[in-house]
């Protein structure tokens, strides 16, 4: 039972692990030069050449493909963390003092949460403009909320617990309380929100480079890729499918991870 | 005597529940002078917790201080800024809790835990930090000390994670310890050997306690000088023997009359009638007690009885001694 239970966590690290190496590998190696036209081979079908095809200007989407899942780590990587820590912050400060603090910070949130998180991403990104930088001050700032909630509701638990108590009793200051001894019993619904956002951001990061409102050429993105594709969903069927496949597998297997973080966490409990 | 390293004076203390205040604590008066270890009794809701957690500021959020002084040496405690109360809070008065399970952070290895104080009151080396971790770990009788530095919590049982607690506590070398019935969740076993090292620090240490318990069994092993509570009122206090041997106040006399002994075997064990009053059932301006006892007269339903001095250090709160009420009355000691 046990073991059953967690292989889709093990499918979703299996996923991530993949992903993950081709992005490294992409760094040093693509089979050709993701952005190298070849006119004469536009739209061709997958081939010994060509496994993933070639698309409209005749690159291979292989590398594309690999050179794109860069640009989702590093989007995904960023934005979690800019919502990580600011979120953490606003989290731990307004669960651990409550009080006027506490409702000043919980308004606020409340406010964020009111707007879909994507129009948020829009709404910056249409006053600051489009581009990579941008792309993940906006999603970093989606995600801000949900690791807020999570961190406060957690805070709010354990700073009734005899052990913060007893930290208060030998002289400990609310830092040392905040990072020290709350954080590392909060952590794992946290990790949870980590993978979590981590394939929300991927999401949002493909849905506005879709919209054109994302990352701008020449940074590869798998959104704008598919954006690309569907003029020619029926010529060049694999074009979209891979490229989707792509970001689905990446998505999967951070929600099969946060799934699977949840389950452990519950049996802890 | 020496001058009193913690002088509490007229403290009340309030619950605010549902926008209605209701007191919890009242009038609570006593000092604790050098070396000596003052006990704290009463039945489960009297307020002897709250008293000890009044004492270092960690009062339950929903809860206030009225009005009274609580003086450590002389510093008036509840001028104190946070800043302030962080230096006193572990290196001047520190806290046993009762729980060894809650009162440890499950996530941090005993070694860190101990060491804590020490991390936040002094300026040590990281070495000499985890030397004298190790030796005061050693003190408290904990075995494979080096090993167990690196231990957590669920590692150990009861009675050893109670060791660890007590070694949080002594580690900053402080005046005052404030021990929260230290003993309630071990075992009989366990609970004698953790007695003995209180009676062990009591004598190595040149430190005061606030024991607080509800066994009688426990407070005779230990204390110089007993407070007895009732309802949030200190009813009784005096030195152990004139508490023991010569209880004044109805209260501690039936609490006393109820320890059981080998000696009463075969006979029903007395019982004090009715149970302590909940917050909010207690009446205000009478005597606490005046529903349980056996001594009930038309005083009691009046006004509640001062603390008044019976003789030295042994005082009650009853209309029995009174002044006013009691010395009028034919009332002869049983």
């Amino acid at each position: 039972m046990e073991k059953a239970k967690s292989i889709p966590f093990y499918i979703g690290v299996g996923l991530i692990v993949f992903l993950l190496s081709v992005m490294v590998i992409s760094i040093f190696y693509t089979p050709y030069d993701p952005n190298a036209m070849d006119s004469a081979n536009r739209l061709a079908a997958p081939s010994m050449e060509h496994p993933f095809g070639t698309d409209n200007f005749g690159r291979d989407i292989l590398s594309r493909i690999m050179e794109g899942s860069q640009t989702a780590f590093i989007i995904g990587v960023s934005s979690v963390t800019i919502g990580l820590i600011i979120g953490f912050l606003l989290g731990a400060i307004g669960g651990y003092f409550g009080g006027w603090i506490d409702e000043v910070i919980s308004r606020f949130i409340d406010a964020m949460l009111a707007f879909p998180g994507i129009l948020l991403a829009i709404m910056l990104i249409a006053v600051f403009s489009t581009g990579m930088m941008n792309t993940i001050i906006a999603l970093g700032m989606m995600s801000i909320p949900s690791f807020a909630r999570i961190t406060r509701s957690s805070f709010i638990q354990y700073k009734e617990y005899d052990f913060v108590k007893a930290s208060i009793a030998k002289g400990a200051s609310s830092l040392r309380i905040i990072f020290q001894h709350i954080l590392p019993n909060a952590i794992s619904p946290i990790l949870v929100a980590v993978a979590l956002s981590f394939s929300g951001a991927v999401l949002s990061e493909s849905g506005l480079s879709y919209l054109g409102l994302g990352v701008q050429p020449p940074d590869p993105s798998w959104g704008r890729m598919l954006k690309e594709a569907q003029a020619y969903i029926a010529s060049a069927p694999w074009y979209v499918i891979l490229t989707g496949l792509a970001i689905t597998f990446l998505v999967l297997g951070f929600n099969l991870l946060a799934d699977g973080l949840r389950d452990k966490q519950d049996k802890k409990a | 005597m020496s001058a009193p390293i913690l002088t509490v004076e007229n403290m009340d203390v309030s619950f605010k529940i549902a926008s209605e205040n209701y007191k919890a604590l009242e009038n609570i008066t006593f000092s604790v002078y050098p070396n000596e270890v003052v006990g704290i009794v009463g039945e489960s809701g009297c307020g002897k917790s709250l008293t000890s957690q009044a004492i270092l500021g960690i009062l339950p959020k929903n809860a206030i201080v009225e009005q009274g002084k609580m003086k450590y040496k002389h510093v008036d405690l509840r001028e104190l800024k946070d800043k302030d109360w962080r230096k006193i809070r572990g290196k001047n008065i520190s806290m046993i809790f009762q729980e060894p399970m809650t009162a440890l952070n499950p996530l941090v290895t005993v070694g860190k835990q101990i060491s804590e104080g020490l991390k936040v009151h002094t300026s040590y080396s990281k070495d000499e930090m985890k030397k004298r971790t190790i030796q005061m770990m050693e003190k408290v009788g904990l075995p494979r000390a080096k090993e167990l530095y690196k231990a957590y919590p669920h590692q150990l049982s009861g009675g050893m994670q109670q060791r660890v607690v007590i070694a949080i506590a002594l580690i900053a070398e402080p005046d005052l310890i404030i021990a929260d019935e230290p003993t309630t969740a071990l075992d009989v076993t366990i609970q004698a050997q953790i007695l003995a090292l209180f009676r062990k620090i009591k004598y190595e240490r040149k430190s005061s306690m606030i024991f607080i318990s509800h066994d009688w069994g426990v407070i005779r092993n230990i204390c110089d000088r007993v407070l007895v509570m009732y309802a949030g009122h200190i009813v009784e206090e005096g030195t152990l023997s004139e508490i023991l041997n010569n209880p004044k106040h109805p209260y501690t006399k039936a609490l006393i009359q109820a320890i059981p002994d080998h000696r009463k075997r075969g006979i029903e064990l007395f019982t004090i009638p009715g149970k302590v009053p909940s917050l909010q059932d207690r009446k205000r301006d009478v005597c606490p007690f005046a529903d349980r006892c056996s001594h009930r007269f038309d005083a009691c339903d009046k006004e509640v009885p001062k603390i008044e001095r019976i003789e030295g250090t042994h005082a009650a709160k009853c209309h029995l001694y009174t002044k006013e009420a009691g010395l009028h009355r034919d009332y002869t000691n049983h």
